[in-house]
């Protein structure tokens, strides 16, 4: 490892302790546009989440006779991260994440209740610090409750790494370009049940509990959070 | 070119000499130490100066956008607001110019509409006209003669904003039943409309451009009409905001 990512006092490159989230700001109804919107700041990363739906589908082809359609695009700016790079819709990694959205939202979104429809959500990075899966999860979720789309629960996320001998909450890029294992969960947290795991790198299993526990607490700290938001949101007007 | 490919009378026009005999047209011209485009043999063509804008339109910002490639709405948007800035002479290119012929910045301005609520094009005028006022570009130094080939190198002086020469404002008008000027149409009125038409003027008064992406027609005092409209609510922006180069 090129840097020390945690210093000997503790602190970490930000001055966070290991077990500590970055400052989490939510607005949810931003958008009159769209039928549910939502903005997270977690920290340096900006993300914001739009859901159209349910609707009648695009295309004949896609509709389920069953069950509602949820589609996901995720947008990274170009401009959200040091070095302008201007990436294509086609791009096989924003592809693979939008994907993961999609599955991780399938099993807790009711979509039986609208059949032959479809759901969208868009989600744009507008600037990026680490940890864009979980705020793109984080306002997905807050923009399909403003949607009004049924949900068996809350789908919050959150990121673990492990470094230097502890594991580290809600990792920013310089942790996680400093090849940190990072673990993404997606939690339901009334039932406390595992929507979605993501981990690309390698960790010892002695330590993967560790990082595990670490992150469904930041999941469930973040629940409250979005619970508040949610909460607020409904005692305000929507703008016209 | 002075021809002596002139035989018995006969004289080839140096277009056709060019096509027939290439080597030959252009050996005549570096005889006399000049190339046919007019430039010393070890003179470079000068770098081109550049500012791009590309204006993006997600599914995310409206559900009349479909996701996919940009539709043709987003890259009339973005040429016409390359236009702008170019013919406009909205920047001082010579700011641009690190080293002469050899390193020049790029200004890429990525504009993303997240809620369309109409009349994208005076917005991403106004964000663009902000962000060109807000740049900051580094003092770069580039190595001389034999170092020339070098990268250039982040001196520690602090960074510089460009100097705008003029400063923009778009006002956009809908064409409603053919004589009705709604100034800044929303996207209902958008759809409702028979055709729009923007003026983009500068802080002098000048027209930098005027943007009618087709529609029905308009009579030609109409558009008198909307430049006047355009030219008391630029003067009043201007005078708001005491000079918008500011």
């Amino acid at each position: 490892m090129s840097r020390e990512l945690l210093a000997p006092e503790g602190l970490r490159v930000d001055g966070r302790r290991p077990p500590e989230l970055r400052r989490l700001l939510t607005r949810v109804g931003l958008f009159a546009v769209a039928d549910g919107s939502a903005y997270v700041e977690l920290g340096n990363t900006k993300c914001l989440a739009a859901v159209y739906g349910p609707k009648e589908p695009r295309t004949q082809s896609a509709q389920l006779h069953d069950r509602a359609v949820i589609n996901v695009e995720y947008n990274v700016a170009s401009f959200s991260s040091g070095e302008r790079k201007s990436r294509t819709r086609r791009d096989k990694r924003l592809l693979e994440i939008a994907s993961v959205i999609k599955r991780t939202f399938e099993p807790v979104v009711m979509t039986a209740t609208f059949p032959r429809s479809e759901i969208d959500i868009y989600i744009q990075i507008l600037q990026l610090d680490g940890g864009a899966l979980h705020a793109a999860i984080n306002a997905s979720c807050l923009a399909m409750i403003d949607a009004g789309i049924p949900m068996s629960d809350y789908v919050v996320a959150c990121s673990a790494g492990f470094a230097s001998g502890t594991a580290l909450l809600d990792l920013n890029y310089i942790e996680e370009s400093a090849e940190t294992p990072a673990l993404t969960v997606a939690m339901l947290p009334k039932s406390g049940k595992l929507t979605m795991l993501n981990m690309e790198s390698r960790l010892h299993l002695d330590h993967f509990k560790d990082v595990l526990d670490l992150a469904t607490e930041g999941c469930k700290s973040l629940a409250e959070s979005l619970d508040e938001a949610v909460r607020k949101a409904c005692k305000t007007p929507r703008p016209i | 070119m002075s021809g002596d490919a002139a035989t018995g009378g006969f004289v080839l026009d140096p277009d056709t000499f060019k096509k027939i005999q290439p080597l030959e047209y252009h050996r005549r011209f570096l005889e006399q130490d000049v190339r046919a485009d007019g430039r010393p043999l070890r003179m470079f063509r000068a770098l081109e100066f550049r500012a791009v804008p590309n204006i993006d339109l997600p599914a995310l910002c409206s559900p009349q956008f479909r996701p996919g490639p940009p539709g043709e709405l987003t890259q009339s948007l973005s040429t016409f607001l390359e236009h702008i800035i170019s013919s406009g002479h909205i920047i001082d290119l010579d700011t641009l110019c690190v080293a002469s012929g050899r390193a020049v910045w790029v200004l890429y301005a990525d504009i993303i509409c997240l809620n369309y609520a109409g009349n994208v094009l005076d917005a991403a005028v106004a964000a663009l006209m902000a962000a060109l006022r807000n740049v900051r570009l580094p003092d770069v130094t580039v190595g001389e003669d034999a170092d020339a080939d070098a990268a250039p190198v982040i001196s520690g002086k602090p960074s510089k904003p460009i100097h705008l020469s003029r400063s923009l404002v778009s006002s956009t008008f809908g064409v409603f039943d053919k004589q009705l000027l709604l100034a800044d149409p929303t996207n209902e009125e958008e759809a409702l409309v028979s055709s729009s038409v923007s003026v983009v003027l500068d802080d002098k008064d000048v027209v930098c451009g005027v943007f009618k992406p087709g529609g029905a027609a308009a009579s030609k005092a109409l558009i008198d009409e909307c430049i006047a409209a355009a030219r008391e609510r630029t003067s009043r922006l201007v005078e708001a905001l005491g000079g918008l180069g500011k």
